[in-house]
């Protein structure tokens, strides 16, 4: 959180709360230019909700990003109750290696799809901390086999 | 085009590439592999429904695989791409519909014209009708047309897609007798079904094969837009029975072709291969299973209508041609 | 009973006789194997399931064939839920609320005892379904019928009214979400002109962005990418009872709430039946419901075995229920019913009025084989629950690449494209974010869920109605009650709210 002043004014940045909002705002902007040209018709229900979501866009900023000279010296973090962030041993690193592990994935796979996903799937194991070589390898080949065999091979997926 | 013309490239070199093992494995052996058939429409739709009872007889006369890979939206422009993107050697054929198939090239600026594809041969001929509701004090199209003129814009009438066969009839019928409807795109054959069926809807425009002919006594078909009855709902009378002949196109017919076609190209770098589907095409269309399944889909046999590549591309150019004609009137509507 | 043996009533026990040929008992058998495998795999809905088994049918004779379908589709149905249960992720768009109540038993280390809940009643709602199909299947049909563009936008309005209602989180964020996913519906070609919003050179998203991948990003993605930070499924050690024991609690547990059971399975029935709706959207409002009307609102989303109980009735009846309008007037009542008649078509039957004379043998034999098909739901839930139950146990390190191999598969499944795997990323993105942020992420789910048909029942409603409100709100009977409907709802909403304030 961070804390501006302006003319004796105090304004407190919340970064976090801003992520959502300005995405959504991106958003409607690519939206509203791609749309201006089009017939009336083609927007007649789309419009009304473009405006809608820009108006809670910026009312979730001003309520939630930007607090004007506040009273209270924090605002109370609020936490997820769907998926538990307030475990301990938190690890973002994990999670972060997923994610670039699954980015590769999608690029390798446009090349070559049973050899990335035999890959994908030891690397994240492997990541996850699992060490034992000949496991990785078993795990990888079997499920690698399976999803080929299955979704490619029987069920005609064009992967 | 320039996609396209990349396209063509890529196959000639790889024609040449392989030039050296083609004589040892010869065209004898397609297919290898089996055949994608792009259907741009959703499952269960009619188009859908007339590609998938073919895939078992072609299947027989080809000596190969098929399969149907549904590409919806876009009033048939998602399919089309996926055609046109296709490469050119024989694994990849597509049923589209005509004026879908040009209508997505005039309004919604798709990126192929009718020269960018092989045509393997027609599938089916429906042609449009009109449908009111039984509620409704319609008896024929001629009925609809003086009530038009009483209430000008007020009766609301149903079309199964933006621009293609049923809008250009309604187009047609509003510009020739100088009436007005309420023209709403009810996006699909089953919508428009269940709009004038429940009710919410007095009139809709369709085909009597896409509206399925089991429907007959739910609803008061009000006219064809032909010259001739139509065997599948044979008391309904046609345009020109009740003298409509005015209305552009009553003699040639307006309804919705469909047909099969491949990227363009086939027939030149792959000759056998393209012989190999038209021949199988036309014998699988023959075929008493597929007739017996057409009948067994609501009479589709009686409507079914084989083209040779050319003759299709006479249709092809035709329908083409009557579209460009009438674009001035899609423009109107599309911006009114 | 009678309305349907008056139509033709000699075909009755020949199709019953079909039913009990060999070969068709096994597609039954088979089929509702197949469709719980395939429908609790993270990304394979219903729809997806009978799409992709459909040409497999194809050599076999049409009754096996379309028994097979029929008793896949619904086993699909149910084992959505087994991975919401288990791992918070749902195997298709019907189950997202199963994961509220039964993660958090997981979690509690009660995960046999959800899953045994949650085969009972969705066993129990399919047959109860298929009942309703017998013995009102051409009273419904006609409201199914009556049910146009204007009542399908109202319904689209009802279902969002859980965004209010969303557990204890911003009101304000939650519509943020909410319009946000109706915007993002709305991206590909309108459905008036046909003319492209948003595509950005895609020509694949001139058909939209499907809400199954979108669902898959948020639901399956996140979940994954919050699973490798957490380390593990369990939250605690300290009950591991005797997993025999969890399975004869779940059935008492149902035993001792039929009201909540009943109404979850009207729902669905009733929701099945519609055009355009089904499963995903009948889920929802039935929890919404289960929440409204019952004594512990509170315990919703802590593991309120009643969440359960709403969710798996009602996505279970809808089978039942879609398959009213796709038999009696061949207008099919979801997408997993559209799918249905692809296959209805290969082996020769071509459903509207006059089905049951043309092919009644084969369709009783259908209608039959969904009560079957429930008792081995029924059958294969129980008996398996005690060993599903042990898959939160399994180390999250083999969970996380297999289920994010198998939802990127899934995801390029729905329309083969790569480029619904990089949407699938980017809303999987968009979910963490959300997450992080406080966002109750069923708000975007729902808006996209219901934003493709709020938005045709919109824009063609008005069109029909030309553009006059009161004319648009007041189009029938039907629309009038969802309009009190809703305004009710958001009612108690509020009082409620005020009341836990």
């Amino acid at each position: 959180m961070t804390t501006l002043s302006f003319r004796g004014h105090i304004f407190k940045i919340n970064a976090k709360e801003l992520i959502f909002p300005f995405l959504v705002l991106i958003f409607c902007g690519a939206y509203y230019v791609d749309t201006r040209g089009l017939p009336d018709r083609s927007v007649l229900y789309a419009e009304p909700i473009l405006y809608t979501t820009v108006l809670f866009a910026l009312a979730v900023i001003f309520d939630f990003g930007v607090q004007f000279n506040p009273n209270g010296t924090d605002q109370g973090e609020s936490v997820s109750s769907m998926t538990g962030v307030t475990t301990d041993k938190w690890r973002s690193k994990n999670a972060l290696y997923v994610i670039l592990l699954t980015s590769a994935y999608l690029v390798g796979m446009r090349i070559q799809f049973t050899l990335a996903t035999f890959l994908f799937l030891g690397g994240t194991l492997y990541t996850l901390g699992e060490q034992n070589r000949q496991v990785l390898i078993l795990y990888s080949t079997v499920l690698t086999a399976i999803i080929y065999a299955v979704f490619v091979f029987w069920l005609r997926i064009p992967l | 085009m320039d996609r396209r013309a990349y396209l063509r490239g890529f196959a000639s070199a790889t024609a040449i590439g392989v030039a050296g093992c083609s004589d040892t494995l010869g065209d004898q052996s397609y297919p290898s592999q089996s055949i994608t058939i792009i259907v741009p429409w959703a499952q269960g739709g009619g188009t859908d429904r007339s590609t998938r009872i073919l895939v078992s007889p072609w299947k027989e006369e080809i000596g190969g695989e098929f399969v149907v890979e549904n590409y919806s939206g876009g009033s048939t422009q998602v399919g089309g791409e996926q055609l046109y993107n296709a490469k050119p050697d024989g694994y990849t054929v597509s049923m589209w519909n005509l004026p879908q198939m040009n209508a997505t090239r005039l309004f919604q600026d798709a990126p192929y014209t009718i020269e960018d594809f092989d045509y393997i041969g027609t599938n089916h001929f429906d042609p449009t009708m009109w449908f009111a509701g039984t509620q409704t004090p319609y008896e024929n199209m001629t009925d609809l047309i003086d009530a038009a003129r009483d209430q000008p814009g007020e009766i609301t009438v149903g079309l199964t897609s933006a621009v293609g066969n049923t809008a250009l009839s309604a187009l047609l019928i509003q510009e020739t007798y100088d009436v007005e409807f309420n023209l709403v795109n009810l996006e699909g054959g089953s919508s428009v079904r269940q709009s004038v069926l429940g009710g919410q809807v007095p009139v809709v425009v369709n085909q009597p094969w896409a509206f399925n002919p089991t429907n007959i006594g739910e609803v008061t078909p009000l006219g064809s837009h032909t010259s001739e009855r139509q065997s599948l709902w044979p008391d309904t009378p046609s345009f020109a029975e009740l003298n409509l002949g005015d209305v552009p196109l009553v003699d040639e017919g307006l309804g919705q072709w469909k047909l099969m076609m491949a990227p363009g190209g086939l027939e030149e770098e792959y000759p056998d291969r393209y012989q190999a589907l038209v021949d199988s095409y036309k014998r699988a269309m023959e075929t008493e299973e597929y007739q017996e399944r057409a009948a067994e889909q609501g009479s589709l046999n009686e409507i079914l209508r084989y083209n040779n590549p050319e003759d299709t591309f006479e249709i092809v150019q035709n329908v083409s041609n009557s579209m460009r004609e009438f674009e001035g009137l899609f423009e109107a509507f599309r911006n009114q | 009973m009678t309305a349907v043996l008056l139509l033709f009533p000699g075909a009755l026990g020949t199709g019953l006789g079909l039913l009990l040929q060999p070969p068709v008992i096994a597609a039954i058998f088979i089929g509702v194997a197949i469709g719980i495998i395939f429908g609790a795999i993270p990304g394979f809905s219903a729809t997806m399931t009978l799409i992709l088994f459909t040409p497999v049918t194809i050599p076999f004779d049409p009754s096996v064939a379309l028994v097979f379908l029929v008793s896949a589709y619904g086993g699909a149905v149910y084992a959505g839920s087994i991975p919401a249960i288990l791992i918070n992720t749902p195997g298709a768009p019907g189950s997202v609320v199963t994961c509220w109540d039964g993660y958090e038993l997981t979690k509690s280390g009660r995960a046999t005892y959800a899953l045994a809940v949650s085969a009972v009643v969705s066993g129990l709602a399919g047959i109860i379904a298929a009942v309703a199909l017998l013995a009102t299947g051409p009273i419904l049909a006609d409201f199914a019928l009556g049910f146009g563009p204007v009542e399908l936008f109202l319904l689209a309005i009802f279902a969002l009214t859980i965004i209010p209602a969303a557990k204890g989180q911003s009101l304000l964020k939650g519509l943020l979400g909410g319009t946000f996913g109706l915007l993002v519906a709305t991206v590909g070609s309108d459905p008036q002109l046909a003319q492209p919003r948003a595509i950005f050179d895609q020509p694949l998203l001139r058909s939209g962005i499907d809400f199954v991948v979108v669902l898959i990003g948020l639901f399956v993605f996140a979940e994954m990418i919050f699973l490798a930070a957490r380390g593990e499924i369990l939250t605690t050690d300290t009950d591991r009872s005797d997993d025999r024991a969890q399975v004869f609690e779940g059935i008492r547990a149902v035993i001792a709430r039929p009201v909540e059971f009943l109404r979850g399975t009207f729902i669905g029935i009733f929701i099945g039946s519609l055009p355009g709706a089904g499963a995903d959207v009948a889920n929802f409002v039935a929890y919404n419901e289960a929440k409204r009307w019952a004594s512990n609102p509170a315990e919703f989303g802590k593991g309120a075995i009643e969440g359960i109980i709403a969710a798996d009735s009602s996505n279970n009846a809808t089978q039942g229920g879609a398959l009213i309008p796709t038999l009696t007037v061949g207008i099919p009542g979801s997408g997993s019913t559209a799918a249905l008649l692809s296959a209805f078509a290969i082996h020769g039957l071509n459903p509207g009025p006059g089905l049951f004379q043309r092919s009644g043998v084969l369709v009783y034999a259908l209608i039959f084989s969904l009560f079957l098909g429930n008792i081995l739901i029924l059958v294969y839930g129980l008996s398996g629950a005690q060993y599903f139950g042990k898959i939160s146990r399994i180390p999250i390190r083999y969970i996380i690449p297999t289920v994010i191999v198998l939802a990127i598969v899934g995801a390029f499944a729905v329309r083969n494209s790569y480029l619904d795997i990089f949407i699938m990323l980017l809303f999987g993105l968009v979910g963490i974010i959300l997450v992080i942020s406080d966002y109750p992420m069923v708000s975007v789910v729902i808006g996209v869920i219901v934003g493709g048909f709020a938005e045709e029942g919109f824009v063609q409603g008005w069109t029909i109605n030309q553009g006059d409100a009161v004319q648009f709100l007041a189009a029938s009977n039907i629309s009038i009650i969802l309009l009190i409907l809703i305004v009710l709802s958001l009612v108690i909403t509020a009082v409620r709210n005020r009341q836990s304030e």
